[in-house]
């Protein structure tokens, strides 16, 4: 009986038995260790957080092979936060930086953009896939204007085929990166608005520009056969405007030519163009020949439909993020688009010191025969 | 020149809490114990606050946090199954435009209208998945279905996504997306996986005599397992 007394005693003070205390816990409960639930384990700094990148494992292979050659350092690893996005794109903004971008940006609305598509991917799931090649396209939002008439005149002037010859080099030298809106794009449009207007009830309603009136006689008058001379095969002009312009454009032929444009698969680009419902390239350069003419209102009246589809882009660089190769090649690409709009600029500026010179020149030459 | 990056995405994640795991020697008794981040040192190593046992609730929140819940959303009739990995649903029998890729066998029919039998989708982590069912009318759980005779489909009705452009999302109101985004992509190839029909010569000669037609023939359905059976399967594959 004592015994028994002594153990209702310690019951009652709360002093439960083995076996009293597991049945009224949680089965976890006695698995506890309660050293463990006030101690603070020890962590490193680098488990304070970090930037994740979701979605391609090809953005890091990129900035590993930028380090590998040499176009990144460790040191700009720890400034991109060691992120392969950040690294990749600091990369790229100090390669365009070096090669003209502020001045090119001052002239053009151009956008590269380094992606799994070539169109805007929002809609698509990238997912988790790689699909080992990264794309950097170059899309433009308007077109920048470089008049060239009163050159081509002038040059013909003096030395007869050497305006068409500096036209031709230009266009096509300019034609192998961007595309250009010209007399040959304002010519079929004209075609399409003769059709247009011939299935009207009023025909004579459309307004048709005359494409002809407003080309430099030396290129109205060239028979479509002909095979132009080369720019270089005629004397170098001595007056510095046009000399400067005549070399600058044989400068941007030469770069123009230093590269071929990377060669892309031509079944898989029709399917994208299939499969996007895309428009042909918006024009980066108007070449017209004087202000108003046929070719600048034939653009105008394109360029409203314009945007409607979405247009491929001008230039479409491939880059396989773990070749070195790969990707020395895409800067290489790059280095040449950028010079060649560099140039265009320069000729822009050689062409309007030397209308500016010309039209001071026919301003005097009226004052004399004025006064005469 | 703009330049801009359009691969993938990044996130600045910050450590919040941290899930401590304990196990016997024998490996059969397991405790866990969560911590909050209390504090940061001056060189910024966090430090873990004191733990709590792991709560069931505390699980739920944090499988909801990692992104495994749904939001509640009305079900259409259409709608078959849903699961927060997983949503399902049928489309009637009906008559469609279908393409196929230049140069194909069947290019000569493509863009051309089609009768489509009923069918079953399932998307399941970011896959489309598509079966045919054998009336026009919403299955029922043990409803045996057919194999999806189309192209870029394999034999357990997944299909080859190629170039098509699908829907990011999983929900009803994504439906429509997923199912235009199956019509309206290009068929390119034969899916490769044995049977999908009875016909005679496959599914080019089903589709070459199909164009123009106004009924779908069931008789070329080949079954396969009830719906029921198909669900369990997709989610286990994917687990």
């Amino acid at each position: 009986m004592p015994r028994l007394a002594t153990s209702k005693q310690r019951s009652r003070t709360g002093s439960l038995t083995a076996r009293e205390r597991r049945s009224r816990l949680p089965r976890t409960g006695y698995l506890a260790n309660p050293a463990s639930l006030i101690g603070i384990p020890r962590l490193e700094t680098a488990h304070a957080g970090s930037r994740i990148t979701f979605g391609c494992s090809d953005l890091t292979a990129l900035a590993q092979t930028l380090v590998e050659i040499d176009l990144a350092t460790a040191a700009d690893w720890i400034e991109a936060r060691k992120t392969p996005g950040g690294l990749v794109d600091s990369v790229f903004r100090l390669f365009l930086s070096d090669h003209g971008q502020e001045i090119i940006a001052e002239h053009f609305e151009l956008s590269l953009t380094l992606g799994e598509s070539i169109v805007d991917t929002s809609y698509s799931d990238s997912g988790a896939d790689s699909s080992g090649q990264l794309l950097l396209v170059l899309n433009t939002e308007s077109s920048f204007p470089l008049g060239i008439g009163t050159l081509i005149e002038e040059l013909e002037r003096r030395y007869p085929g050497m305006g068409v010859a500096l036209y031709d080099t230009l266009r096509q030298a300019l034609y192998r990166w961007i595309r250009v809106y010209d007399d040959w794009d304002a010519r079929n449009r004209i075609e399409q608005i003769v059709e247009w207007a011939d299935e009207e009830e009023h025909p004579d309603s459309h307004e048709i520009p005359k494409l002809d009136q407003d080309l430099p006689e030396r290129l109205r008058t060239r028979i479509p056969a002909e095979s132009p001379q080369s720019l270089d095969s005629f004397p170098a002009p001595t007056e510095p405007p046009l000399k400067g312009v005549v070399d600058t454009t044989l400068e941007l032929h030469r770069i123009s030519q230093s590269m071929d444009r990377p060669p892309l698969d031509e079944e898989w680009l029709e399917s994208q163009r299939n499969y996007h419902s895309l428009d042909l390239p918006l024009p980066v350069i108007l070449l017209y020949f004087r202000p108003g003419d046929a070719v600048m209102a034939c653009f105008d009246d394109e360029c409203e439909y314009w945007g409607q589809e979405t247009p491929e882009p001008n230039l479409i660089i491939p880059v396989r993020p773990t070749e070195a190769g790969s990707v020395r090649q895409a800067f290489a690409v790059l280095e040449t688009l950028m010079r060649v709009l560099v140039l265009t600029l320069r000729i822009k500026n050689l062409i309007e010191i030397e209308d500016g010179e010309k039209a001071k020149c026919d301003s005097a030459s009226t004052s004399e025969a004025n006064s005469n | 020149m703009r330049f801009s990056i359009d691969v993938g995405s990044e996130l600045e994640l910050k450590l919040c809490q941290a899930v401590l795991l304990y196990r016997n020697d024998h490996g059969n008794r397991v405790m866990a114990t969560v911590h909050g981040v209390v504090q940061k040192e001056a060189d910024g190593t966090p430090l873990l606050g004191a733990g709590q046992l792991l709560s069931t609730a505390a699980l739920r929140e944090l499988a909801r946090q990692l992104g495994t819940s749904c939001a509640a959303e009305y079900l259409p009739d259409h709608v078959v199954a849903r699961t927060p990995e997983l949503i399902a649903w049928w489309t009637p029998a009906s008559i469609r435009p279908i393409f196929f890729r230049q140069g194909s066998e069947l290019a000569s029919v493509s863009g051309k209208q089609f009768p489509n039998p009923a069918l079953l989708f399932v998307v399941r982590n970011g896959a489309l998945f598509v079966r045919a069912l054998p009336t026009n009318e919403r299955p029922q759980a043990g409803t045996k279905l057919s194999a999806a005779p189309y192209w870029n489909i394999n034999g357990d009705g997944a299909v080859c996504a190629g170039t098509m452009r699908t829907p990011k999302s999983l929900s009803v109101d994504s439906i429509s997306a997923w199912q235009q985004a199956f019509f309206q992509s290009e068929f390119t190839h034969p899916g490769g996986a044995g049977r999908l029909t009875r016909r005679k010569g496959g599914t080019e000669a089903l589709w070459k005599s199909l164009a123009g037609k106004k009924t779908f023939p069931r008789s070329v359905l080949i079954e396969t397992e009830p719906l029921h059976e198909y669900l369990r399967k997709l989610e286990a594959a994917q687990r």
